[in-house]
């Protein structure tokens, strides 16, 4: 199967998350959002280090993590693969939209806008019919 | 990979180093840095063999019974290679000095380096990119660089980090880093060590690093919190904290901002740690 | 590694070599201008020697002239190269040469004066080679080397009047072996100390400053020399006229 490159990742070096998490939410956003299809060969280790110009180390340590956490398996001497399954996706999902909720609440309300305000803003984007501008990279 | 115990080493009257100890995995890639004359440079050339301990040992784990120094690619601060030599001739000496037949000379072709010329009409970045190309050739498996990869322009050093980074996935090499700049570098580094008169007084990870020094800014100093160095600005001041600690509470009107390499470690720098 | 030395060895040769070019034209122009009248033989005779014997000492006191001025130490000590292999890939040129010089005055004069010359060729070479490490200048090497040399001969003739007195041998059966022999008895005492020094300091050679690292030749090397010298001059001054006085 031909490998498909993931979106392109962008590595902050002054997020608050660490590197590999940076990588590995990344990897799992376009596994849950279907740019990865299951079955799909992810970048080998070497060639995604070489890309993101990070090293190798972390890569590994994220394919391990996503192996563990059931996104991904592997095929020694054939790479990583896309797992899952469509119940899963759904879960996972929720997970990470809650965890990105989790992060969007407290830094609005690090700006002083209650929930209530955070709320309205919601239903104000709503019946605006916007719909969420896809960020690229 | 890399093990030193108990070393002394001094330079006349100056002591650099009494009872240090480091120990690097094989695989790691560490940075070493610190103030000027804090004894990196003197720290790579003893594990490069170039000068010699008093006291102490470093171990050095090839796996054969050979010279370590086959197995170790060094490159100082300044190049040193013979100046009198042409590019061809240094190539050559540097071959048969490690028993090797084949040069590899990817690095070499983006230069504009011609095989007649002399060593001391190129200009420095050239002269590095020699060096690095002559230590690639010989496929160490401990990589000691001394500062050099910011004398070498940006395109240079991407080809160049490409190459280690190759080299990390295929080889699990290992790599100690002298720098003092981390633009380009800092997502290769596993482990970052802080030295200050020949100790050490940071040893972390880099995520580690990153999750325990954090900016406060804010009005006042975070209570219970170690300050490393302060900026004051008008109205604000910039606290910069390690170990921070999520669990300990701070000001509404203060907010914690995350750092990237070079902030941390100006901050140890420019603060008491230095 | 040999090649580069090879060069380097034939470059200094090359050097000497012009000092021999210069004769023939200076007395060319002498004979066309200025008419002085020395014979050219005797001239390029002795400029071939000088120039020869100081060969040996450049040769020897540049042995490291290359890590030094290029500051490549730190080059040469990161290779996998024993001290002993460098020493050796270093030496080996030099001595070539010498060699080669030994074998053309052989051809050219005969055994006994080529042999001669081979083995104060060697000697000279020897000491600038022990001298390299603690003297940077060439200059001040070939005037330590100079030193040495008037040492050795004032050590030589000590030990030949000795060996005379101490077994009452008699002049009128000049045996040159026995001159031949306190002459390698002098060279041995001149030279040990310093070679010993040398291999001390050279074995545990690194990039530390020089001058923190030639402890051997203040320890051994110059208490040795200064010995020796004062032996000499006790012996010229007290013992001889102790001697004559007696006898």
């Amino acid at each position: 199967m031909k490998p498909k490159t993931p979106m392109e990742i962008q590595v902050d070096a002054k997020s608050a998350l660490p590197v590999y998490e940076q990588v590995k939410r990344a990897i799992k956003l376009a596994i849950l959002s279907g740019d990865l299809a299951e079955g799909d060969r992810l970048m080998s280790i070497r060639e995604l280090a070489l890309k993101l110009r990070i090293n190798p180390n972390t890569i590994i340590k994220v394919y391990y993590q996503l192996e563990v956490e059931g996104f991904v398996y592997s095929r020694p001497g054939a790479g990583y693969f896309v797992r899952l399954d469509p119940g899963r996706i759904q879960q996972e999902s929720r997970k990470l939209f809650e965890q990105l909720t989790e992060e969007y609440v407290f830094q609005a309300a690090h700006l002083g806008y209650s929930l209530k305000k955070v709320a309205e803003e919601i239903g104000r984007k709503q019946s605006r019919g916007s719909q969420p501008i896809a960020k690229g990279g | 990979m890399l093990e030193i115990k108990d070393l002394s080493f001094n330079y006349g009257k100056t002591q650099v180093f009494d009872g240090f100890d480091l120990s690097v995995p094989k695989g790691q890639v560490c940075l070493i840095t610190g103030i000027n004359g804090v004894g990196k440079s003197t720290l790579l050339r003893l594990i490069a063999g170039v000068l010699n301990p008093d006291s102490g040992t470093i171990e050095i784990d090839t796996g054969t019974g050979e010279d370590p120094r086959r197995r170790i690619g060094f490159i100082s601060d300044e190049p040193r290679l013979y100046q009198s030599l042409r590019v061809g001739q240094a190539i050559d000496f540097h071959m048969s000095a490690n028993d090797l037949k084949n040069f590899d000379d990817t690095l070499l072709q983006h230069t504009k380096l011609g095989s007649d010329q002399r060593i001391r009409e190129l200009s420095t970045g050239q002269k590095i990119i020699l060096h690095l190309s002559l230590i690639l050739s010989t496929e160490p498996e401990l990589f000691l660089i001394d500062e050099v990869i910011h004398s070498i322009d940006a395109y240079l050093r991407r080809l160049f980090l490409e190459t280690l980074i190759q080299l990390l996935s295929q080889r699990r090499i290992t790599v100690v880093l002298v720098n003092l700049n981390f633009h380009d570098i800092e997502h290769i580094i596993d482990r970052v060590i802080l030295l200050k008169s020949g100790e050490i007084v940071v040893d972390e990870s880099i995520d580690n690093l990153k999750a325990k020094v954090k900016k406060v800014v804010g009005e006042s100093p975070p209570q219970s919190l170690d300050i490393l160095a302060r900026l004051d600005f008008s109205g604000h001041s910039e606290f910069y904290v390690y170990p921070f600690d999520p669990d300990v509470a701070i000001e509404d009107s203060s907010r914690i901002v995350d750092l990237n390499l070079t902030e941390i470690v100006t901050a140890f720098i420019g603060g008491e740690y230095a | 590694m040999l090649k580069k030395e090879f060069r380097d060895t034939a470059y200094r040769f090359v050097e000497c070599m012009l000092i021999l070019l210069a004769v023939p034209i200076a007395y060319l122009t002498d004979k066309l201008l200025i008419h002085f009248r020395a014979p050219f033989q005797d001239i390029m005779e002795v400029v071939v020697m000088v120039v020869v014997l100081g060969f040996s000492v450049y040769a020897g006191a540049t042995i490291f002239q290359a890590e030094k001025k290029d500051r490549a130490f730190e080059y040469l000590l990161s290779l996998p190269l024993t001290r002993k292999k460098i020493l050796w890939n270093k030496l080996l040129p030099r001595l070539a040469f010498i060699l080669g010089l030994t074998l053309v005055l052989f051809i050219v004069r005969g055994g006994p004066p080529a042999l001669n010359m081979g083995i104060i060729m060697l000697v000279l070479f020897s000491a600038s080679v022990f001298l390299s490490l603690p003297v940077d200048s060439v200059i001040i090497a070939f005037l330590g080397v100079a030193m040495l040399y008037y040492l050795f001969q004032l050590c030589a003739s000590m030990i030949y009047r000795l060996m005379i007195s101490l077994w009452r041998l008699h002049i009128l059966h000049y045996n040159p072996r026995e001159e031949y022999s306190s002459q390698v008895i002098a060279a041995l005492i001149v030279l040990a100390p310093l070679g010993i020094a040398f291999w001390k300091t050279y074995k545990n050679l690194d990039l530390k400053p020089m001058r923190l690292q030639l402890k051997p030749y203040l320890v051994i090397a110059l208490p040795s020399i200064v010995t020796v010298l004062a032996l000499a001059v006790f012996f010229f001054r007290y013992y001889l006229s102790w001697l004559y006085r007696t006898m």
